[in-house]
This record gives structure tokens, sequence and C-alpha cells, in this order.
């Protein structure tokens, strides 16, 4: 009793905006799947679910409201790990009720970790699925044990993981200038029902798209955003065309700034072309997008975006204002903000598994919640998985995108979750 | 495993139609599995909130009924209000306890707010002979002190999970001094009484459980 530990942290800086902006339908939930070469077992998932948690006491945290923040409080709730039972990507945070933000659920022989963004961003989201397969593994399978656990410990202290890398690296007298951003051209149509998200994913083998962005001069992210700008330009009535298509681009902050922490530490940077004022082939596209990539993905530009965000978390008249407000606040910014983009696409990169677990894990996808359409892009082994949520019932963007990569000779597999006009 | 002609895309799945341009699918040679990776979760549309649609609607039926009736008929008052002052406020108090269902703590609080707001309504509404603030809002501090405090002992969580409410009914019973000043307040002893039971409510909470107390204001007051 008397030498009680602190029982609850503060939000980071990136986490703040996900409280009051997500709703039944942008649940600002992200998914991330392991798909096995067997059936999951639920009762040995349930087991790792609990042991990969005493890893990560952050995600052992409910989300609490306070009079002018909200916070992160540790629970003992225990999570339980069930057969998937609703569309993906379902609301996680309920302001009113307790519960944690993540869950874990499996379906044949896919284990899913959905995780609510206040939590972690998607490499802490990572770092906890790689360990819970593993775990998962070593459970089922004893002799693998010792090859397993020691390769997938997080190499970083309790502390380093906790830390809120945001207020680390925030200097307020960062005097860079940043871009300013452009509003968006935006795709309009009939929404599937009930805030549920069209899922379709694309397989291709990671070699030959590799080879595809080389014969470019350029990399894979840069070729992919290309190609989703020019998807996207595709179904933008001419009307709307002065606009230019502005796709956001998540980024890993981690590789910018020395980082361990397992909460949120990324940055958004925008990229745009319009297609009224250029040729819109896919060579100029990308010349255009691997300028943007350039100009905005340095430590410099990176760091005057979160120095701003940062400044007004860190304003005296901002930080008295009841939460209430704060909210409300938050809530109009977000709105204005969701004209300068179109969409977004977020590239994981290359997931890596021990040596020991790779003959029992088959494939990796991300998913994440949207109210527009977002991709979401990571490899393994030898393929890479491009997965697009969309609100959207049409799946005109998806199509145009898929059949660039076919049109260039990319063998292509589709997957896609069954959607109410879908079932003949 | 299929295959869609126009997309020339595979599609290894028993679908019928590409996901991607909805034509139909030619069974194509290549080996593959003929799965799905998400479970198929049918739209649930809603029709449990039936018996609150009724309930609504003979709520608006019979306000607008009974606003006319004393348009048309019985016009020597505006009585009309009241029935729609009372409706408004139980919609008010039966949408808060629905919202804060899980935590009855919170949900006595909200109450006591909503309950304070329609009674101060009630008595403007016939007068302002402010039996709401002489009376009433005391009555409902000093239950809400009550029953938060049984609850934090009697309940099966840490004491810490309940030390906020309690601090909050107590501040309440204090605030409503605050009344006394504008002259809402005429009869002076319900209202001192309340204060000053939230004074020593408070004084108990900081010696008996001073730290809990102090470390739950920190985080729910932290800027």
């Amino acid at each position: 009793m008397r030498n009680k530990p602190a029982d609850w942290s503060r939000l980071d800086n990136a986490a703040k905006i996900f409280p009051p902006t997500s709703n039944k339908q942008d649940t600002k939930v992200f998914r991330f799947c392991c798909q096995l070469n067997e059936w999951v077992d639920r009762e040995t998932l349930q087991l790792a679910t609990e042991r990969t948690l005493e890893s990560f006491p952050i995600f052992r945290s409910v989300l609490k409201h306070g009079l002018f923040w909200y916070y992160l409080e540790k629970t003992d709730l225990v999570p339980i790990a069930e057969p998937e039972y609703r569309p993906p990507c379902g609301q996680i945070y309920d302001p009113n009720s307790r519960n944690l933000l993540f869950e874990v659920t499996c379906y044949r022989d896919r284990i899913n970790l959905e995780v609510y963004h206040s939590l972690t961003d998607g490499t802490g989201a990572l770092q906890f699925l790689k360990t819970l397969v593993c775990n998962y593994l070593a459970i089922k399978y004893p002799q693998t044990r010792q090859d397993l656990l020691p390769e997938i410990e997080y190499d970083a202290s309790a502390t380093d993981r906790d830390e809120d890398s945001f207020s680390k690296y925030y200097d307020p007298h960062h005097q860079v200038k940043r871009t300013r951003g452009r509003k968006s051209a935006q795709l309009k149509g009939l929404r599937v029902p009930e805030g549920r998200i069209r899922i379709i994913e694309g397989i291709m083998p990671v070699r030959e798209v590799l080879q595809l962005a080389k014969s470019y001069q350029t990399t894979l992210t840069v070729l992919l955003t290309s190609m989703m700008l020019i998807a996207f330009a595709e179904e933008i009535p001419l009307r709307k065309r002065k606009r230019p298509v502005v796709l956001d681009v998540p980024v890993n902050l981690r590789n910018y700034f020395h980082s361990d922490t397992a909460r949120n530490f990324f940055g958004v940077i925008k990229v745009g072309y319009n297609f009224s004022e250029g040729p819109g082939t896919l060579e100029d596209v990308i010349r255009q997008v691997r300028e943007e990539f350039a100009r905005e993905l340095t430590a410099d530009q990176l760091g005057a975006r979160m120095a701003a965000l940062s400044k007004a978390e860190h304003n005296y008249v901002a930080r008295v204002v009841p939460l209430v407000l704060k909210d409300i606040i938050l809530r109009t910014a977000d709105r204005i903000n969701e004209a300068y983009m179109a969409g977004s696409i977020s590239n994981i990169g290359k997931i890596e598994m021990p040596q020991a677990a790779q003959p029992y894990v088959r494939r990796f996808d991300v998913f994440v919640s949207t109210e527009k359409l977002q991709a979401c892009v990571c490899s393994y082994g030898s393929e890479l998985t491009v997965s697009f949520t969309s609100a959207f019932r049409s799946t005109n963007v998806q199509k145009n995108f898929f059949r660039q990569l076919t049109a260039a000779g990319i063998p292509v597999e589709i997957q896609s979750n069954k959607m109410e006009d879908d079932v003949q | 495993m299929k295959y869609c002609e126009k997309c020339k895309v595979l599609v290894p799945s028993g679908r019928e139609r590409c996901p991607l341009c909805q034509s139909y699918l030619a069974p194509s040679d290549a080996a593959g599995y003929d799965d799905e990776i998400f479970p198929y979760i049918p739209t649930i549309y809603h029709q449990h909130n039936l018996l609150i649609r009724l309930a609504l609607f003979l709520s608006i039926t019979g306000c607008v009924v009974c606003f006319a009736l004393n348009l048309l008929i019985w016009n020597n008052s505006w009585w009309s209000m009241f029935v729609l002052a009372g409706v408004g406020a139980g919609w008010a108090t039966l949408i808060q306890a629905v919202r804060k269902r899980s935590s009855f703590c919170k949900h006595v609080l909200y109450q006591l707010v909503t309950v304070g707001l329609v009674v101060v309504l009630f008595d403007w509404m016939t007068g302002f002979h402010r039996w709401s603030f002489n009376y009433v809002i005391p009555a409902l501090c000093i239950f809400a002190m009550v029953v938060i405090a049984s609850i934090a002992i009697t309940g099966h969580r840490m004491i810490s999970n309940y030390i906020i409410y309690m601090v909050v009914s107590a501040v309440f019973g204090i605030v409503q001094l605050f009344f006394l000043l504008p002259h809402w307040t005429t009869i002076l002893w319900p209202t001192v009484l309340t204060a000053a039971a939230g004074v020593i409510y408070l004084a108990a909470l900081v010696l008996f459980v001073g730290r809990d107390t102090w470390f739950e204001l920190k985080k729910r007051l932290h800027l």
C-alpha cells in the first residue's frame, strides 16, 4: 500500500485523436492476421494469449475518461480467445463499458488479433502477434520451444516498451516549415450496410512485384501507391478532376527516431497527383510520387509534423479545456482533415518469423477499419499481400488496381469477405 | 480454384462471381484450396427496438393530442406544457439509465443531475416557489452520497474504483451552497446540512483512504 506503483498511463500523442473520432463505422481498429498451415486450437490459443500478455503489460489496460484527458488504466481482465463471431474490425472501444482494447479470435487456420489504435500502432501489434504465434507453437509443439522463444524475445526493457516516444522526441523549437496540404477529390457512392467493411485481398509473388518496381527504377511502396492513385483517378467523375487525388501514407517513425516502444509511434505523409494537370501515365505518377516521398520522408519533415501535433498537446490553454470540449474540437479537426485525403495505403513491410516457426506459418495479412478506402501491404516469405478495406459497395478501385498488376503479367490470387449481396 | 477471364485473377473459393468485377468465374486447373478466410455473418436488421419505437410513437402522439386539445378546447392555461415536460423528463432519465447501465455509481450521479434539472424545470413552470432548490436538490445530494457510500462499502470491487464517485457526490453537496447567492435557495437548513455532510464526507475520504483518493484524483485530473 505504501509504495503503490502508478496503475495508469497517459495516452501518447497519436493515440489522443482516436477516442473522440472512433464510431461504429470507423472503429479505428486494425486486424493483424496469421494464417497457419493447420486449424487453430482455441484452448492452446487461450493459453498462448495469457502468456503473451506477460511480455506486453500495456495490452492489459482499459481506456478511461478523466476530466481533461483520456488515460489507460491497468486492469485484471483476462482476454478470451474465441472463434471469430463478428465482422472484421468491429467496435472495441465502447465508452460505456470497461473492456480490453484488443481481441484475439480464430477462424479455421487463422489467428486474428484486433487492436484499438489508441493502444498501439502496427509495429506494436505485429510484435504482439508474432509473440502470440510463437507462444502458440511452443505450447502445441514443445520440441520447437527452445528454438522459438529466445528468438522472439523482444529486445527492449519494460520501460522502453511503455515509453511515449512522441514526448521523448518533442522539440518545441523545431523550425522546419511543413508542406501545405491539398484538398483531395473524394470517392462517392453507396456504402456497405451496418457500417461494415468490404475486404478484398490480393496475394502475389513478392519477387515479381519487386522486379516490376525495379523496371520503373523505384521501390515497391512507390509503385503500389502510384497504382492506387491511378485506380482512384478512374473512379473520380470528370467534373471533380481539378482536385488532386491524395492518399495518406502512414510512416513508422521508429525508422527515423530510435525507439523500442510498443505503443504508437507513427506519422502520416500525404502523397497526391493531379490528373487534370499531368498525363497520368504510370511513369509520370511514379515520378511525382517518388519526388514527394523523397521530400516528405526526412527526419526533418516528419519531426516538423510531430512537433506541430505535440505543440498543440502541450499548450497550456489546450490542457485545461475539459475533455468534453476537447472531444468536440478533435472531432471537428478530424472532419476537416478528412477532406485532405481520399484513402490511405500503409506498407507494413517484410514480416520475419523465427526459422523454427516458418514451417507452421503460411501467411500474414493486415486490415484496417475505414470510412473510405484503405490498403495495407505486407510480405511474408515469397508472398506479398495487398488488403483493401472499403466502406463502399463498389469494387471498382480494387478492380482497377489489381488489373494493372495482372496486365503487367503478375499472377494475383483474390480473396474477400462474403457480403450479403455476394451470397447466391 | 477459379479464374476470372476479365481480371485475370485466381479466386481460391467456391464463389460463382469474381469479387472484383462480379462476372462469372471459370473453373481453373491450378491446384489450390477452397476456403473462405472470413466466416459469413449475416446482416442483422434491428428488430428488437420495435418496443422503443412504439413507446416513442405513443409519447409523440400523446403530446401532440394534448397540445392540440390545449389550443382548441381547454385553453385557459398552458397545461399541455406539463405533459410535454413530463414525457421529456421520463425519456431523459430512461436514456441516462440505459447509457450508463454498466456502472451503477456513475448512473446515480448522472441521474442526480438529470432529475435535478427536471425538478428545477417543473418548479420554474409552476411559478418558481423554490421548492426544488430548497428541498429536492439537497435531498437528492444526500441520497446520492448515501447510496454511493453503501455501494462502495458492500461492493465487490476495490474501494479505489468508487472513490471518484464519492468525491463527486460530496462536491455536489457542497456546490449547492452557491445557490444561496442569487437567492434561488431561500430556506437555509436543508442546504446547510447537506453541505456539512459533504465536507464531513470528504474529510473521511481524505483521512481513511487518503492515499487512494490522492491517486484517483491525480489520475482523473491529470493535465
